[in-house]
């Protein structure tokens, strides 16, 4: 079931290879949303509230998915997810874990902070496509969110 | 590595302060050895002291009592001599007086006593003759004054006889003549001289009973004296003993308590060293953790980006172009293994699990299965005999036996399909080893490599001849060595390699290296 509008995928990594490889590889699958970045888990905070850089109203649409990445500098991923799942406004959003940590407990850690899915980053650049495209696919075209809730407070 | 060195030199030094202990000891002992011989003389001596004190004072006073006895004897005899002198003297002149009275008054009443004197004598002359004397000239007196007794005698009766038979004048002639008279005086001045000498005799022995009283009472003096001093001494020998002993034990504590002390001062020092490994050994898993994670995050970029450059741009970068991206991602894919294949063999000892009974026959049969694929396409068959239960890390045991087979595998003469067989004996010896053999057919190797092949990332073929990063053997002798145990390979070229694995029968305390806590994956 398709959206009015399509929705944004919002990215928090402070690696920029992985961010221009990511954008990269969703074009080559051919999933055409609005890809946004931030550095850490603080900018993914305030881009979330609509707080600091991203106060002007329009300059911070919700996203539908955030690719989150765990090792990140000030705020890491772990912190952020915790934040953003106790923040009644934001935790319906799915996040995806994307890291290039293997660690059983980071895995463990995650689920249990309400991550929708724990991948780690593909070593080729043609896995990242294709995980891409099954992302795409699965977030973007079939799985039906709730519309922002009370947007005014 | 650096550690194994260290490990080496922290246990020369424990070997040589334990061998100084030892030494120490020894020393102690023969010096207290030295004591006991001292102490023996020593109680020797003194045992030697006491018997001869006791010998002496045994002789004096045995000396003291014979004197004693003898001076009491000849005291008893003289006071014999002299009472039955007295008595003959006695009887003599009561004869003589009754002879004296009867003759001057003829009443016969004065012959009684006369008589009695003279039937007495004989006996008393009997008892005089048989008495013995010690002073010199005595017996001739007394026998003299026997002689004279008996004339005494023989006028007494010659005048009391001629008064009894009347011739009263005659008799009273006789005994006026004081022939009798003369011959009494004779008789009582001899006496006297004889019961003088016996009393001055007497008198003597007296003295000397007096003396040897006075001598025993000294002796028993100086002998109790001596005895007391010696009792006196002993106890101060014994005290002394005790004294002495009471601070061979202190010393003897001391030193038991300075060892204790050495002791513990190695074991907080082995402590610390053990603290210090771990805490090398943490670094070092961090350290592979590191080289695994963020080394490898740029090889992935480097590999990314090529892949990129290579789909996106190859119509301008031309065949030698794509040729160098090529040959950089597979560098950089081979540094990816590499980095992966050091951190597999870091893990060994750091990642290891804890030692459990280990049939290894089920862990050959979970490898034939997953080898299934790789023995069928090469034709291959592997044969073992029954595998033993070791004490070992289940999943190292797989993993070296993996290894193991599959290198047999791998390194198959081309025309030749790989045989394996596995066998299994026990060694003997002071440390009995479950011994299993894997001997193939393969192309094996030079022997002179035998030891080289186990070192990380020595190969000893071309990459392009047989895949791998050279780091399998390697981790399989870590392996073993973690076990308590040796990996052994033998060979010659064309004629199969033997790999021998030893792991000890009474397995081995686990290194703390393999700590259950750390996490398991990277």
């Amino acid at each position: 079931m398709m959206q009015a509008t399509p929705i944004t995928i919002l990215m928090a990594d402070d690696d920029e290879d992985d961010r221009l490889l990511t954008q990269d590889a969703l074009k080559e699958s051919r999933v055409l949303n609005e890809l946004r970045c931030v550095n850490d888990g603080v900018e993914l905070l305030d881009y979330l509230r609509r707080q600091g850089k991203f106060a002007e109203p329009g300059n911070a649409p919700r996203p539908g998915l955030i690719l989150l990445d765990l090792n990140m500098p000030r705020m890491d991923g772990r912190e952020a997810l915790q934040e953003i799942k106790q923040d009644v406004q934001l935790r319906s959003i799915p996040v995806v874990i994307l890291t290039t940590s293997k660690q059983e407990e980071d895995m463990i850690r995650g689920y249990d902070l309400g991550a929708a899915s724990y991948i780690t980053k593909p070593v080729t650049f043609e896995g990242l496509v294709e995980l891409m495209a099954t992302l795409g696919r699965y977030w973007v075209e079939f799985v039906e969110l709730p519309r922002e809730r009370d947007n005014t407070q | 590595m650096a550690t194994d060195y260290q490990c080496e030199s922290e246990r020369v030094t424990l070997v040589a302060s334990f061998l100084r202990t030892i030494n120490w000891i020894r020393h102690r002992d023969m010096d207290s050895s030295r004591a006991g011989r001292k102490r023996i003389y020593y109680w020797f001596t003194l045992a030697a002291l006491i018997l001869v004190v006791l010998a002496v004072n045994a002789g004096l006073a045995m000396q003291t009592v014979r004197e004693l006895t003898e001076s009491q004897r000849s005291l008893v005899n003289t006071s014999d001599v002299i009472s039955k002198l007295k008595d003959l003297h006695q009887s003599v002149l009561a004869a003589e007086s009754g002879q004296r009275g009867y003759l001057l008054t003829q009443d016969e009443s004065y012959l009684q006593p006369y008589d009695n004197a003279l039937s007495v004598l004989d006996g008393q002359v009997e008892k005089v003759k048989q008495i013995s004397t010690e002073i010199d000239g005595q017996r001739e007196r007394i026998d003299l004054v026997l002689q004279l007794i008996e004339l005494k005698k023989l006028e007494l009766i010659e005048t009391v006889n001629l008064a009894l038979n009347e011739k009263q004048p005659q008799a009273l002639k006789t005994l006026l003549t004081n022939r009798g008279r003369n011959l009494y005086r004779e008789i009582h001045s001899l006496f006297q001289d004889i019961e003088a000498a016996e009393y001055t005799l007497r008198e003597q022995r007296f003295k000397q009973l007096q003396q040897a009283q006075n001598e025993a009472q000294l002796v028993f003096i100086i002998s109790g004296s001596l005895s007391f001093l010696l009792v006196i001494t002993l106890l101060v020998v014994a005290m002394v003993n005790i004294r002495k002993d009471i601070r061979y034990r202190a010393a003897l504590e001391q030193q038991n308590i300075d060892l204790a002390e050495q002791v513990a001062k190695r074991t907080r020092e082995l402590q610390l060293y053990s603290d210090e490994l771990s805490r090398s050994n943490r670094e070092l898993e961090d350290f592979a953790f590191v080289a695994s994670h963020d080394l490898q995050e740029p090889l992935r970029k480097i590999q990314a980006f090529g892949e990129r450059l290579e789909t996106q741009f190859s119509a301008n970068l031309g065949e030698k172009g794509i040729d160098y991206l090529t040959r950089m991602r597979n560098a950089a894919g081979r540094m990816s293994r590499l980095i992966s294949d050091l951190l597999e063999y870091s893990r060994v000892s750091t990642r290891g699990k804890a030692f459990e009974d280990v049939d290894l026959n089920e862990t050959l049969t979970t490898i034939l299965d997953d080898l299934e694929v790789a023995i069928d396409e090469a034709g291959g068959e592997v044969n073992s005999d029954t595998l033993p239960i070791v004490r070992a890390d289940g999943n190292q045991m797989y993993q070296l036996l993996l290894n193991l087979i599959g290198n047999s595998l791998k390194f198959h003469r081309p025309d030749t399909p790989p045989r394996v067989v596995l066998s299994y004996r026990t060694t003997e010896g002071i440390k009995p080893m479950h011994e299993v053999v894997i001997q193939d057919n393969g192309i094996g190797f030079d022997p002179q490599y035998a030891e080289k092949i186990f070192v990380p990332f020595q190969r000893l073929h071309g990459r392009d001849e047989y895949k791998g990063t050279g780091i399998g053997l390697a981790v399989c002798r870590r392996i073993a060595e973690r076990h308590g145990g040796h990996l052994i390979a033998e060979s010659e070229p064309g004629k199969g390699t033997r790999m021998i694995i030893q792991l000890p029968i009474l397995g081995v305390t686990q290194d703390d290296a393999s700590d259950p806590d750390h996490h398991t994956d990277g």
